[in-house]
């Protein structure tokens, strides 16, 4: 078998990575690539390259006669730029030098920003475009797919929000009320493992039927977008003001347990309410009924329940004449 | 995936005839199928023909200009430079896009290709014709002789796409480097 010879030129091209030593480690040839990336690599190996591998000691001729005497993989660390790693592995030329083939692993993106590679610095059978190619199109699609999530995400806030909300006077719905109430009634605070007190008042017009019957279903709605509009006005931020219903209202007020605050709460509202009365209404004003439950920790703790506890409250106030309400 | 697919579409309708022309399609869309499309959907190559009728363009036409459109981003533009040093280069390697597209995007179905080659003429066999795919490839072959900056002829012929280079660098294509600037968002024409 007769032994390889190649032409210094021929190496460089066809290993443009490559590290030719001397049996005491002096340089002879340094692969095209390999001195853009380290300039005068062919001064010598000291300081320019370290074992980059750890328990070994720093010497990069160390390393490379290791790896070459016991077939290892080679780690050479770069000193000018010490995040960059290169990795290859070695063989004995007859003559007694060494032969060193590196390349960049998953350090890539690095040795083309250190030293500007461009295509025609990487051998053929390298992957390294299709490392590139691949690292962007990854890049390119999650950076589309997170955008997509993100509206997703927004669209489906919206779509709740909706869902919740009674359209013509912008309170929250049927729904919106059950969820709010449930978290009312639900041990939200882990401190004292308790649900907060409050009171919830179940609203109902008086006259409501007379307005949509004389004046017709466009004066309705517009009254009925007024109230909601009073009923937004007197609450606080954390209170819950709902349409469950034609002329159904329903107020959750945190905190509120106080009897004569709730009565002066229910007398502003009937009175804003018997404002909004129509004048062309003659014979009768629209006002509002009320019936409000106080809940303390420990009452029902069923939403059907409340609900129809304060119901009940409501029908007392309009049994007992309408525009007015009824604590219980 | 088809969210992808789709976004391209309205991106490109978006950017070449603008936003009324975008809202116009989507409410025809809308009044068609009878409800709005959900997110993501409804911009499928219905809205691509809907989008033709209503600028009186032929179909192939708008295929061929939503091929050049998507050379003009930067990200895709990119993509594509990968797949080869110079142009003739890029010709002779889009035998690999299928599988390229597949290493991206398993559900992109792109029709097998086949390069043949004389002098400067390249030829582009579809194995599986489809007329979509066609149009497209002629925009996209035709954005990137600009990108690389060659002179060449692009004809469709049957089933393949016939490419005669005149002039490999009849002027400066634009510039490409392996590190890439900082990606910004995928629309920057």
């Amino acid at each position: 078998m007769t032994g390889l010879s190649l032409s210094a030129q021929a190496l460089g091209q066809l290993l443009p990575m490559h590290l030719w030593l001397s049996a005491t480690g002096q340089v002879l040839s340094v692969g095209p690539t390999l001195a853009k990336l380290i300039p005068d690599l062919s001064d010598g190996l000291t300081d320019r390259l370290v074992s980059g591998r750890a328990g070994q000691g720093p010497c990069p001729l160390q390393a490379i006669r290791t790896a070459v005497e016991h077939r290892r993989r080679l780690f050479l660390r770069v000193v000018q730029s010490r995040d960059l790693v290169l990795r290859g592995h070695g063989v004995q030329v007859d003559d007694g030098t060494l032969l060193v083939n590196l390349g960049f692993g998953i350090g890539l993106h690095r040795a083309i920003r250190a030293a500007s590679l461009t295509d025609d610095d990487f051998a053929p059978s390298e992957l390294a475009m299709e490392l590139l190619f691949l690292h962007e199109a990854n890049r390119g699609v999650l950076t589309e797919l997170s955008r997509f999530n993100t509206q997703l995400a927004q669209s489906r806030e919206l779509a709740l929000l909706q869902a919740q909300t009674d359209p013509l006077t912008g309170l929250q719905n049927r729904r919106g009320l059950e969820i709010a109430l449930s978290l009312s009634l639900r041990t939200t605070d882990f401190a004292d493992e308790v649900a907060h007190p409050f009171a919830i008042a179940h609203l109902d017009l008086d006259h409501f039927k007379q307005v949509n019957d004389q004046l017709g279903h466009q004066a309705g709605d517009d009254l009925l977008r007024a109230v909601g509009a009073v009923l937004r006005g007197h609450i606080r931020k954390a209170d819950t003001a709902a349409r469950i219903g034609g002329d159904e209202f329903v107020l959750i007020l945190r905190g509120m347990t106080s009897r004569a605050a709730l009565q002066q709460l229910a007398d502003r509202i009937i009175a804003a309410i018997r404002a909004l009365s129509p004048p062309e209404l003659t014979d009768l004003q629209v006002s509002a009924s009320l019936g409000i439950l106080v809940w303390h920790p420990g009452g029902p703790d069923q939403p059907e329940q409340v609900l129809a506890m304060a119901d009940k409250a409501l029908y007392v106030s309009k049994g007992a004449g309408r525009g007015r309400a009824t604590i219980l | 995936m088809k969210s992808l697919i789709n976004r391209a579409i309205e991106e490109f309708l978006r950017a070449t005839y603008g936003e009324d022309l975008v809202q116009s399609v989507a409410d025809e869309e809308a009044v068609a199928v009878g409800r709005l499309a959900p997110l993501g959907a409804g911009f499928g190559t219905a809205a691509l023909e809907r989008a033709a009728f209503r600028l009186t363009k032929p179909l192939p036409e708008m295929f061929e200009d939503l091929g050049g459109w998507m050379t003009r981003i930067e990200p895709v533009r990119r993509l594509l430079r990968f797949s080869g040093r110079d142009f003739k280069d890029f010709l002779l390697r889009l035998e690999e896009l299928p599988g390229r597209a597949h290493l991206v995007l398993p559900e992109l179905e792109v029709p097998r290709l086949q390069v043949e080659a004389e002098d400067q003429s390249v030829w582009l066999v579809m194995l599986e014709p489809d007329q979509v795919w066609q149009h497209l490839l002629v925009g996209l072959i035709r954005g990137m002789a600009d990108d690389y900056g060659a002179l060449c002829l692009i004809s469709v012929e049957g089933l393949s796409i016939r490419i005669d280079i005149w002039d490999e660098q009849f002027f400066e294509g634009r510039i490409f480097s392996l590190q890439g600037a900082q990606m910004t968002g995928a629309v920057s024409s």
